[in-house]
């Protein structure tokens, strides 16, 4: 029997750190890392893991609580050469929330940068895991006279590579678990589209702790490329910094492009260098796609499309001349499934649905994750088996995304059938904000909406609470203990009572129609 | 009023909106301590427009530019 294929994830890595080792791997800060000098690192770190934690080997987890920093990216790459999955998390989350994460994800070693480490102190986990503290990877640490692993551990494709968490209804965030051999069918996709190589530079954009990173620090990586992290301070005009760093490919959320049309950054052609923009994680609107590309003449302009739990994305449309666009929504369709993955429409009881027909968009194939961490019955609710007329049955993952497939096989995103929210590209589950509120308030009365919402992409949230005893400010600085900063409310409002629909159920509608009464009043 | 306290006035109101009543000094920071977002600081970006007509196309943007009263008010 031949021998299974090592898809450990870092492999690609540790033969490009051998083939051209001077090569830069990345970029961050004034610092360049080589391929040798980042393979070294993550050497050292899985060697380290298998001397304290005895994580070097299959189905075990290690958690980064790291940002941006070379904790973060080396801390990754030595995670996975130990042939462990990784559990990234950001540490700007409270320390409640971080406590709920590493409750559920059980990892065998923590890695922390300056960030992770105050977070983890707060939250008080340090103790029970052995943790690698920030500055272990200058020299006089902890990893001195730690043997390195030579090089990554096989890793079969059934194995988890990486576990990342979203917000969950009832207030408890869920892991979703990717599979190695998911991974690579996503990267292998993008390999065969996009033409990179060695000379190719890559914007690291997103936290880590968002699946969004998967796609710019693998790909890079797979590809021998170098990977430029974007500074904080830089996220929300990222122009100069795209122009310093001569980037070729571009990886955000749409709402980047929005920011910076509004900080007068998009002029035409300035951004000669780049040949692939990759946008995903929210709708993108037709304006903001045009105007992305009369900024980058040179690049494609691709929308993809996929939940977490399809490990990145799974369908794209690329930006056409004339464009395609979702009727009635002005945004760029979702468009294909990517080759092996299938996109399909189901109703309420499961059944397929013919083109042209509204329903539940339904996923299926080889980046289909393998569930969720600890959470049998919801994995089985959302991952059901379902008979399709052609394909026969398999299984499936309903993403609460409401959609439909035109005449000409291509796929429009129409919203959401639940209360999930896309902020900057986070999922927020407005119950989840919902049940949060009624705790800090100790009132049975609270709801978020989102607000206001263009081309289906929310700015921000509004939070009404009725018989609460705290004023908004109270409110807000409990919040803070147990939201993350992207799921704040932007405004708390306080009322005698909420509306209730005919089921008695809070009316988010009418909450939604009070904003706007209330700006139209401002306007006039 | 100088320009100092109109940008001053602004942020206790943006920050007052956000349910925080925490004085602020000078040069404490508003961005990198969560104090405001994102979208506070386009809104700021929009008032410099109007009130002091800074031309945002020619300011090299960098969020620390906006992260306290004082680097705000260097900019007009």
């Amino acid at each position: 029997m031949p021998e299974p294929r090592n898809l450990n994830l870092a492999l690609p890595f540790f033969r490009h750190s051998i083939e051209c080792p001077e090569n830069p791997a990345l970029v961050l800060d004034d610092k360049v890392l080589s391929y040798f000098e980042l393979a070294s690192l993550a050497a050292r770190i899985a060697g380290w893991l298998r001397a304290s934690a005895h994580a070097d080997s299959g189905k075990t987890r290690v958690a980064i609580v790291a940002s941006r920093s070379l904790e973060a990216y080396a801390g990754i790459l030595g995670a996975c050469w130990a042939g462990a999955a990784y559990v990234p998390i950001n540490p700007k989350l409270p320390a409640h929330t971080l406590r709920q994460i590493l409750q559920v994800a059980q990892p065998r070693a923590i890695i922390v940068d300056a960030a992770g480490w105050t977070r983890l102190e707060e939250s008080g986990a340090i103790g029970e895991v052995p943790v690698l503290p920030p500055g272990s990877l200058q020299a006089a640490s902890v990893l001195d006279g730690i043997s390195a692993l030579e090089q990554p551990v096989p890793v079969p494709g059934d194995q988890a590579a990486y576990v990342i968490f979203t917000s969950g209804t009832t207030g408890a965030p869920k892991g979703v678990i990717i599979r190695a051999d998911s991974v690579r069918h996503f990267l292998d996709y993008g390999r065969s589209v996009y033409e990179l190589d060695c000379r190719d530079r890559f914007s690291s954009f997103s936290e880590v702790s968002f699946d969004f990173s998967v796609l710019d620090l693998w790909l890079a990586w797979d590809s021998g490329a170098s990977l430029h992290v974007v500074p904080e301070a830089q996220l929300l005009g990222p122009a100069k910094f795209i122009r310093e760093h001569q980037l070729t490919f571009w990886a955000s959320v749409p709402s980047v492009i929005g920011f910076m049309d509004r900080l007068k950054q998009l002029k035409e052609g300035s951004f000669p260098s780049l040949h692939i923009s990759y946008f995903c994680g929210e709708a993108l609107p037709l304006a903001a796609a045009l105007a992305w590309q009369r900024a980058a003449p040179n690049s494609v302009v691709d929308n993809h499309y996929g939940p977490t739990e399809s490990t990145v994305a799974c369908s794209v449309e690329r930006l056409s001349d004339p464009p395609r666009t979702t009727p009635g929504r002005d945004i760029i369709p979702i468009g294909r499934a990517y080759p092996g993955m299938r996109l399909a429409i189901v109703d309420e009881a499961g059944r397929f649905l013919p083109p042209g027909e509204t329903g539940e968009l339904a996923l299926s194939g080889p980046q289909i994750a393998a569930g969720y961490l600890g959470a049998p019955e919801l994995t089985q609710a959302r991952f059901p088996q379902l008979e399709h007329p052609e394909f026969g049955s398999s299984r499936w993952y309903l993403t609460g995304d409401l959609a439909l497939e035109d005449s000409g096989g291509c796929f429009h995103h129409l919203g959401r059938v639940d209360y999930q929210v896309k902020i900057l590209g986070h999922r927020i589950e407005l119950e989840e904000v919902d049940a949060h509120l009624r705790e800090v308030c100790g009132c049975g009365s609270a709801a978020a909406v989102a607000w206001p919402v263009h081309h289906g992409t929310a700015d921000g949230i509004v939070a009404f609470v009725a018989g609460s005893s705290l004023g908004p400010g109270e409110i807000m600085s409990r919040l803070k203990a147990r939201l993350a900063p992207y799921a704040m409310p932007r405004e708390i409002i306080s009322l005698p009572s909420l509306p209730l629909t005919q089921n008695g159920k809070t009316d988010r509608k009418a909450l939604l129609s009070m904003l706007e009464e209330r700006e139209h009043a401002i306007e006039s | 009023m100088e320009a100092r306290e109109k940008i001053r006035v602004r942020i206790q109101e943006i920050l007052s909106r956000r349910g925080d009543d925490q004085p602020f000094g000078d040069q404490d920071s508003l961005i990198f301590s969560g104090r405001i977002d994102s979208l506070n600081v386009l809104e700021i970006v929009g008032f410099l427009e109007e009130e002091f007509h800074l031309d945002i196309s020619e300011v090299d943007f960098d969020q620390t530019q906006f992260d306290s009263l004082e680097s705000i008010a260097a900019l007009v």
